[in-house]
């Protein structure tokens, strides 16, 4: 069963984890932090799977299968939608 | 009871994404996808009238796409000198506003489903949902467009621990919402 963690009664040594985890995903965490979600991973089964979790999550947005359209597109879109209109 | 009021001026923002990834999967061009997602907005507020409330609005304007595709597929293939269905005009002046515009919203609820759960950037973008439409867009633009933090964050008014926040809500909430096979290598 997977436990329900809200952001009240997550430590904050485990918040602080996941945002080492959130910036690893984009390349954007320091050597330090990486080396510290190492160790506390290493002994915190909630910040593991997080961590394993959001890892996975990262591997689905590379299989490229997802669109987005890009805000000058939406501002496009709104421009036709409300001339139009 | 669900809400039966539609509110047509968040629909660029609430739902062009998925009705994009909708489209692309379908038309595969972006350009083609983007025309179709305005025409389906017009051709929306032009029916709102028919609109129930038996569906979501999401699933009714997928219905109304659904047309829209197969309309740009008739307009392509009649360019090619074949012929043209026409079977679902009542009469020749009705061209180009037809079905869509009598689109009623039966709700086909299991078959949108299982559209979902097939293709993934309609999974993703309808646990996206879930949070705030801004948030969405800032998720999108780091995760997917590979913004800078630093022009994202000029771009919306906010600090970096302000993004970092957005983005741990949203990956968090794409983490609980996914359907585990997705997370399946």
């Amino acid at each position: 069963m997977s436990q329900k963690y809200s952001e009240e009664n997550t430590p904050k040594s485990c918040q602080d984890i996941a945002h080492y985890s959130d910036k690893m995903q984009y390349g954007e965490a320091s050597f330090w932090e990486r080396l510290k979600l190492k160790m506390h991973i290493s002994y915190c089964e909630r910040c593991k799977k997080y961590n394993s979790k959001n890892s996975l999550l990262t591997n689905i947005f590379k299989k490229k299968d997802y669109n987005v359209l890009d805000i000058k597109d939406l501002e496009e879109i709104k421009e036709k939608v409300n001339s139009d209109y | 009871m669900p809400d039966k009021k539609l509110s047509p001026k968040s629909w660029v923002d609430k739902y062009s994404n998925y009705l994009f990834n909708f489209a692309i999967t379908r038309v595969n061009d972006a350009e083609v996808a983007k025309d179709l997602i305005s025409e389906t907005f017009l051709a929306g507020l032009k029916s709102k009238d028919n609109f129930k409330g038996d569906s979501t609005e999401r699933t009714w304007l997928v219905s109304i796409l659904k047309h829209k595709i197969i309309d740009h597929y008739r307009k392509i293939n009649s360019k090619k000198g074949k012929a043209e269905v026409k079977m679902d005009y009542t009469s020749e002046d009705q061209e180009g506003d037809w079905l869509e515009e009598r689109v009623a919203d039966h709700s086909d609820k299991t078959a949108e489903d299982n559209i979902e759960n097939s293709e993934l950037g309609l999974a993703i973008e309808n646990c996206l949902e879930s949070i705030n439409e801004k948030q969405a867009q800032i998720f999108r633009m780091k995760t997917v467009q590979d913004y800078d933090t630093e022009a994202i964050c000029n771009v919306f008014d906010i600090t970096p621990s302000n993004l970092w926040v957005i983005i741990h809500r949203a990956r968090k909430s794409l983490a609980d919402c996914m359907d585990s096979s997705w997370f399946k290598n």
